[in-house]
């Protein structure tokens, strides 16, 4: 059957219940905008995530008496870990010289948060430990002042970089470099201080406090942090070794210096950004799908409103279909009549729920830090799923349609 | 003259819940092509039962139907929706047009379900409309139409794909005695073009017309001169 036809009378006899039309539809456009914003609010939250995890580069790794993010008995391996041996400067030589490294760096996280003061002022800071090379490997950048030389490590100077946010507590307008700090219970000499990183996943970035390593493992030492205070080895691979290619090579070249036999597990662990990546997607994962999932609940309410005022249609429309029948018009004319006039339905709200939704995403992604953007495939998705709704909640409505008795049609008043 | 359709001991039985009712009760007489005749009976008699069954609207319940020689006892719904559209013109009492269409759009309708391209469509129900005389109400919707327009209008739908037979059930019943003769002089003019035409009405004036006339009563005939 001509499908111009099909498509003028659906028109047709839809505007003839204009307001019922579009007060059905409205199920259908709420649900198509929320899945619409739905999945572009969780895309620039992932983008977001995504964006603010690479800020640590990803082709870097971190050699570690622990591993990231791990769940299961911590207890009993907390304990292994602690008497796993530590890392030393020679390893971080040894890393360094090793031909598909870029780079290699020593880190030793200190306090997450240790009280820095200068004069009156004070303010809370993470301390960390670094050394000439981590400038390079950590992609650090400088507002003003100097990294830390070599001998500066070697000979345990008194002297320390800070973060943005901890300049602008305790300086104001003050030129910091040169100045005396006191962190903890030592006074050190700031050299520089860091660009503002903003933060990543609610952690400010610009309160850092770095200090040579050589002194943080003193702290280390003395608070007796056997796993936590171990030292790090941050390495850089070169730009055209893969990063799981590289991790292999790397594991194979420890496990070579430490001397362990092939029955042997590995004694310290390579972490990576993918690690925290993939454990964001598996705790995040499940909740966004729940939360679509939820959304099409919505889109199925409206579905169901659709199948509620077709079965409406086709008893007002008896008559209509007895004469149809009378003329000539076959089971499957009719059948094709009604889906057309359901998936008319559908589709008008799929695509005002798309432009609603993509409006609702632009607003989002103005007023949040999120950007929130509309992906081609949720515009395929809003679209299709509002079809497949019109095929599926107009299916039984139709083929009731079809099955009329022409002759009961048509005396039907 | 050839047998258009030849009706053998039909029998239509109804069943609505415990009671059956026999609507027809062995019915056998045959249309030649050409003819025009009218089956009178009054209401209840199985008139509009037999039109149906004629029309294809409606299956017997048992007996045979043989429709330009063939027997159609086994057809299907997709078959007998073809031949309504194909060889049965529909003219009804309430006209039964679709008020939101044009009398244009009513008149193609057949030819729509005929799979017919939208031009000649379009061509072929001018045509049908120009010859009842209605060329002038083709865009207006039957809400815009007089009775006998809107009977003009079924009948030329009736017309257009060139059925072998029109079935009239009380062409006339709704529209009044003016109007009705020149509904009735339509359809003279068709059987003089050589239509065949089954005009069901209890009005002997319109069945006097005809030169032929069936009588029915209780589901039988009783008549038949």
């Amino acid at each position: 059957m001509d499908l111009g036809v099909l498509i003028r009378s659906a028109f047709l006899s839809l505007f003839a219940t204009k307001s019922r039309s579009l007060l059905t539809t409205l199920g259908v456009i709420i649900g198509v905008t929320t899945v619409i914003a739905m999945v572009s609010i969780v895309d620039g939250i992932n983008k977001y995530v995504y964006s603010a995890l690479s800020v640590l580069g990803t082709k870097s790794v971190y050699i570690q008496k622990y591993k990231w993010l791990n769940v299961g008995n911590r207890r009993e391996e907390f304990r292994k870990w602690s008497r796993y041996p530590d890392f030393t400067f020679e390893d971080v030589e040894f890393v360094k010289s090793l031909p598909f490294i870029e780079d290699a760096a020593a880190v030793q996280n200190v306090l997450s948060s240790i009280r820095i003061r200068y004069r009156g002022e004070s303010v809370s800071g993470a301390l960390v430990g670094v050394d000439d090379a981590s400038f390079r490997v950590l992609n650090e950048e400088l507002s003003s002042g100097r990294w830390f030389s070599y001998m500066d490590v070697i000979e345990r100077r008194r002297v320390c970089i800070i973060g943005y946010e901890v300049r602008d507590v305790l300086f104001d307008n003050e030129d910091p470099i040169g100045k005396t700090i006191r962190i903890g219970r030592h006074s050190y000499v700031v050299i520089g201080t860091l660009k503002k990183k903003g933060s990543t996943l609610g952690n400010s970035q610009d309160n850092m406090v770095y200090i040579p390593v050589t002194l943080a493992q003193n702290y280390a030492r003395r608070w007796r942090m056997r796993l936590w205070g171990s030292l790090s080895i941050v390495a850089l691979f070169k730009d055209d070794v893969e990063l799981e290619q590289g991790i292999e090579k790397l594991r194979i070249a420890l496990r070579k210096r430490r001397h362990l036999s092939f029955d042997e597990d590995d004694n310290f662990f390579i972490n990576t950004q993918e690690q925290i990546v993939s454990a964001y997607r598996k705790i995040t994962g499940g909740i966004y799908l729940a939360m679509i999932a939820i959304a099409s609940l919505s889109l199925l309410v409206g579905g169901i409103g659709i199948m509620n005022i077709m079965l409406v249609s086709v008893t007002e429309r008896t008559r209509e279909i007895g004469i149809r029948m009378a003329v000539g018009a076959r089971r499957k004319d009719i059948l094709l009549q009604f889906l057309v006039e359901a998936n008319i339905l559908t589709l008008t709200g799929g695509i005002i729920g798309v432009a609603l939704g993509f409006i609702l995403a632009k607003i989002i992604a103005l007023l949040t830090p999120l950007k929130a953007s509309v992906a081609l495939w949720s515009v395929i998705l809003g679209v299709g799923f509002s079809m497949i709704v019109g095929i599926f909640f107009g299916l039984y409505p139709a083929n009731k349609a079809s099955k009329l008795d022409p002759v009961e049609a048509l005396r039907y008043e | 003259m050839d047998v258009l359709i030849e009706l053998k001991n039909i029998i239509k039985v109804y069943n609505t819940g415990k009671v059956s009712v026999r609507a027809l009760d062995g019915v056998s007489f045959s249309v030649g092509s050409g003819e025009m005749l009218s089956i009178m009976g009054p209401s209840g008699s199985g008139k509009s039962t037999l039109m149906h069954i004629i029309g294809f609207l409606d299956r017997p319940t048992d007996g045979k139907y043989f429709f330009k020689g063939q027997n159609t006892t086994g057809f299907s719904d997709e078959d007998l929706a073809r031949i309504r559209n194909k060889e049965i013109g529909f003219v009804f009492q309430s006209f039964n047009l679709l008020g939101r269409f044009t009398a244009l759009e009513n008149v193609e309708l057949p030819l729509v379900y005929a799979g017919m391209r939208s031009k000649d469509r379009k061509e072929k129900a001018m045509y049908m409309l120009e010859k009842v005389g209605l060329s002038h109400r083709a865009h207006h919707t039957p809400l815009e139409m007089s009775g006998g327009e809107r009977q003009r209008v079924a009948i030329a739908r009736a017309l257009v794909n060139n059925p072998s037979l029109i079935l009239a059930d009380e062409p006339t019943g709704n529209l009044d005695s003016k109007t009705g003769v020149e509904i009735m002089d339509i359809f003279k003019r068709l059987h003089e073009e050589g239509k065949t035409l089954i005009i069901v009405t209890h009005d002997p004036e319109i069945a006097g017309i005809c030169e032929r006339i069936v009588k029915i009563r209780d589901g039988r005939i009783v008549e038949d001169f």
